[in-house]
Parts: structure tokens; C-alpha cells; sequence
């Protein structure tokens, strides 16, 4: 045992030696309190606490000026200078917006889902037939956006008459589609659930957005 | 009298841990420790669970769709959203590592870093009276008889090991069947496999305390001395590293960093990071447990049994 012993002994003070130089360039050894966090990263285990403790009580008995930093140490961060609003802000505003949007669609869908089966207790074989239910409608709206998307592409912006059309196809395509999600569930079913669980809207597919970003760029073009 | 060969000492150190399990199961003491883990750690999941719902529903609301009563449906959506990568900053403490951690399940990675803070007190307590009560009883000197102190001390601590171990196995399945009873789990089996992930870390970070609960066993004959000293020395091994973090911004670090080198606090985030740098803390903490135990068996071997 005694060579086990030895063995550790010789890889803690190793660790030791090694941690003067080694701080900066071993990610191990580092504290995770000291250099790798952030200036403004709070420090939540009971050594920050108390670390923190102790340079809070150490700010207040030194004078304003601040120090300069150890080296290896990370520098304090420079205020936020707030962003001059441009083209380019605008186009991540965009893309922040289509994300968002798709994330709350996607979440709509999978929460309407998770608690349509917990609330009316549908089985394996219900499950299946809902999902086909819902992706026939989002494969037809998608292929209805997709159409419109080209239309516009190709002929400009939609008449009066065409753009009532493609609003009309579109409400054909959820009425049929909530017409085949209501015939999955029997009647104590559909009574358990929820309305939002079998709204059509709350399973809409978030590639939709993409289409309608489309419609959107095109619109702008114009 | 002469030393015991390497073979005769390692096979003595390892009878002397099975013979440490076989006294832990005789006397309820193992079902005691893996009670106390299992509870624990179900206890944290169960309340880990009961947040992620009242997030989730509030998500739930605010999309107008309806709420569950078992969550899980949404944590996908909540794993890209910046509030919880905020959350997550908050408990390691390290932005390089968000994405990393992340890919674990969420009921993974909220285990692990509740064994953070529950592990090192819990092993330090429950090995404190390993050695201690046998030598006030003065029970400890048949056993001498038979083996050397060393491999006393070390198969001792061994046994501790794999009570730790299988304790904190059991703790991570328990951790299971409370989300698989309580949420919706899409990947059950990577679920499953993130807890014992995280249970193997734990035990690892679990490691230094259960040697300092050895040492504080080999310095005294009360057991009762035995855990308050194993306790206060966790509690100021945390204490002690803060100090040293706060030293070091003082201007001392050429003096203090060895010391944070060898903190166990320091090794939380190799913990964290996993590959490489986990298996660096591997070797490194239960070196450094060995080394504790040893310290103690300085106390140890000095004292008339």
C-alpha cells in the first residue's frame, strides 16, 4: 500500500508545484471562480460566497481608485456602449424575430400535444392517427404557402380575388384537418380535452414562417 | 517487525474493504447510507421536477396552449432559450462550458450539481466513524492482529469507496424513477444514462470528503468527535478555498495558487467539463483522498491501540 500512497502523494504535490505556472495554460487547475468567470458572474457555491464576502469587505476599505489587474487576470469589462441602429441591426432583428417565432410555434405544437394525450389518455394507435392528421394539414399549407410564395415570385403581388382564394384553401385545409383530428377521439375524449388541443393553429409546422419570410422580403422589395 | 509484501498488502487492503461492506450490510449501516443518498436524491429530483412544471406551464400560458401535469414536453424549447442558459451560468458558473453541460439531460445535469452540494457533507458524515468507534472500543486490535495498520486504514476507506459508489449508483436510479414517474421523458435511456454519468462525477467529487471523514476518524476515539470534526472540516475546506480565491486576487497568488491547485473546489469544473479534463480529476481526487487518509494514519500510527 504503501507505493499506492506514495503515488498519490507524489500527484497532489505535483498538482501543487504545477499550479503556479500552470494556471494559465491548464483549464484543470484553474479555478473556475478566478479566471474563468466572468466579471459580472456571480459566484453561487459557498467559496464564492465567502470570496465574495471578503473582496466586497476589502472594495470598501480601499480607495476609489481601482488597481491594476494581476496578470492572468481578466480585464474589467468596458461599459456597454449601446448599438447604433443600422441595416444590419435590422436584418438579426429580423432573423431573431423568424427564430422566436418558429420556437413558440414548435413549443405551441409539442405542449398542445403532450397534454392532448395526458388530458384525454389516447392511446398508441390514436396517437399515430392524430400525427397523420396533422401532417397532411401542414403538408398542404406548406404546399399552399409554397404556391403563393412562387405566385408572387412570378407575378407580383396576388388580386383581391386570388389573395380571398388562397385565404379560402387555406381555412378549407384546417377545417378538414380538425375534422380528421376530432374523428381520431371518441366523445368522452373530446370532451376530456382541452379546446386548444385539438385547435388546428396550435399545431401549424414553424417552416410555415419561412414562407411567410418570404412574402415578406418580396413585399419589401416591392 | 517487517513489512508485508506488495501482493500480501493489497490482498489484505482489499479483504479488509470486503470485510468493511460485509460489517456496512451486518449492520444496516449500508441500507442507512443508500436510504439517505436514494432520498436525498429523489427528494431534489422531485423538486427539480415541480420547477420545470411551473415553468413550463407559464410557457404554456403565455402561447395560449394548455398546461400538463407532467412536464417535459417543452424542455427542449426551454434548452435554447437564453434565460435558461442564465440559469444554468448561475449553477456552473462558467459560460465556456454552457453548451457542453447542456447536451446532458436537464434532470442529469440538476442532479450533479445537487450532489455538489449535498455529496461532500454526507460522505464526510457517513465516514467518520470508520476507524474511530472500533478504536474506543479497542475492537481494532483484532483486526491488528491479523494486518498492519496501513492496510487497516486504506482497506477501510476502500470499503467506504464502494459503499459511496453503490450508494450513489442507487441514487442516480432513484433520480430515474422519479422522472420517468413524474415527467415526460422523450430518450428514457439517454436519461438514464446522463444520471449514472453524473452519479460516476459525483462520486468522484465525493471522494476527498470521504477521506477527510477517514482522517478525522484515525485522529480521534469518539465517533461522536469523529463527524462534527469531519463536518467543520468540509464546511472549511469551502471556506478555506474562498479564502485562498480572495488571497489571490490580493496579490498573493504566487503563494496561495498550489493551494488552490490542490482545493477540491477547484476541480468542479473539470467535473464539469467532462472528457479529458474529467479524467484528470479522476486521478486527481482520489489521490488526493488517499493523501488525507494518509494524514490521518500519521495520527493513527502513533496511537496505542
Amino acid at each position: 500500500m504503501r507505493v499506492v500512497v506514495t503515488l498519490a502523494l507524489g500527484i497532489v504535490i505535483g498538482v501543487a508545484i504545477g499550479a503556479v505556472p500552470a494556471e494559465n495554460w491548464s483549464s484543470t487547475v484553474k479555478s473556475h471562480e478566478g479566471d474563468q468567470a466572468p466579471p459580472d458572474c456571480p459566484r453561487n457555491d459557498f467559496s464564492g460566497v465567502v470570496g465574495n464576502m471578503l473582496e466586497d469587505a476589502g472594495r470598501r476599505n480601499e480607495p476609489a481608485a481601482a488597481l491594476p489587474p494581476e496578470p492572468g487576470e481578466p480585464a474589467v469589462a468596458a461599459p456597454e456602449v449601446p448599438p447604433v441602429p443600422g441595416e444590419t441591426d435590422a436584418k438579426v432583428d429580423i432573423e431573431q424575430e423568424v427564430s422566436a417565432a418558429k420556437i413558440a410555434l414548435e413549443a405551441r405544437r409539442t405542449q398542445s400535444r403532450a397534454a392532448l394525450i395526458e388530458d384525454a389518455g389516447l392511446d398508441e394507435k390514436q396517437i399515430v392517427a392524430f400525427d397523420e392528421a396533422t401532417a397532411a394539414m401542414n403538408a398542404e399549407l406548406l404546399a399552399l404557402t409554397g404556391d403563393l410564395v412562387t405566385d408572387v415570385q412570378e407575378n407580383g403581388p396576388p388580386s383581391r380575388r386570388d389573395s380571398m382564394q388562397y385565404a379560402a384553401e387555406a381555412l378549407d385545409v384546417m377545417i378538414s384537418a380538425e375534422d380528421r383530428m376530432n374523428a381520431v377521439l371518441d366523445d368522452d375524449q373530446r370532451a376530456d380535452a382541452a379546446a386548444e388541443s385539438l385547435d388546428p393553429l396550435s399545431y401549424v409546422d414553424p417552416a410555415i414562417v419561412d414562407h411567410i419570410r418570404e412574402l415578406r422580403s418580396l413585399a419589401e422589395k416591392r | 517487525m517487517t513489512e508485508p509484501s506488495l501482493l500480501l498488502s493489497f490482498r489484505d487492503t482489499f479483504l479488509v474493504a470486503r470485510f468493511e461492506l460485509v460489517r456496512a450490510r451486518r449492520t444496516w449501516q449500508a441500507m442507512a447510507v443508500i436510504l439517505l443518498f436514494a432520498i436525498a436524491s429523489g427528494g431534489s429530483t422531485y423538486g427539480f421536477v415541480q420547477i420545470l412544471l411551473e415553468i413550463e406551464n407559464n410557457l404554456a400560458a403565455s402561447l395560449g396552449v394548455p398546461p400538463t401535469d407532467a412536464p417535459g414536453a417543452l424542455t427542449d424549447v426551454l434548452l435554447g432559450s437564453d434565460d435558461l442558459r442564465r440559469v444554468m451560468r448561475g449553477l456552473i458558473n462558467d459560460w465556456s462550458l454552457i453548451d457542453d453541460v447542456l447536451k446532458w439531460p436537464l434532470v442529469a445535469v440538476f442532479h450533479f450539481w445537487t450532489s455538489l452540494i449535498l455529496v461532500p457533507w454526507l460522505a464526510a458524515f457517513v465516514a467518520a466513524d470508520t476507524i474511530s468507534e472500533d478504536v474506543r472500543t479497542r475492537a481494532v486490535r483484532f483486526e491488528l492482529l491479523r494486518t498492519g495498520r496501513l492496510e487497516l486504514v486504506y482497506g477501510r476507506f476502500l470499503g467506504q469507496c464502494l459503499l459511496l459508489a453503490i450508494s450513489l449508483f442507487l441514487a442516480g436510479l432513484t433520480s430515474f424513477a422519479v422522472a420517468w414517474w413524474t415527467m415526460i421523458l422523450n430518450d428514457p435511456l439517454y436519461v438514464m444514462y446522463g444520471l449514472l454519468a453524473m452519479s460516476l462525477r459525483a462520486f468522484l467529487w465525493g471522494l476527498p470528503f470521504l477521506g477527510l471523514g477517514v482522517a478525522c476518524s484515525e485522529s480521534v476515539k469518539s465517533p461522536t468527535w469523529a463527524r462534527i470534526l469531519a463536518l467543520i472540516g468540509t464546511t472549511g475546506m469551502f471556506i478555506g478555498h474562498g479564502i485562498l480565491i480572495w488571497l489571490r486576487t490580493k496579490g498573493y497568488g504566487l503563494y496561495v495558487s498550489p493551494l488552490i491547485g490542490v482545493s477540491p473546489a477547484s476541480w468542479i469544473r473539470s467535473l464539469w467539463a467532462g472528457g479529458l479534463d474529467t479524467a484528470l480529476a479522476g486521478l486527481y481526487l482520489p489521490a488526493f483522498a488517499m493523501v488525507l487518509v494518509g494524514l490521518g494514519y500519521l495520527v493513527l500510527a502513533r496511537r496505542d491501540a
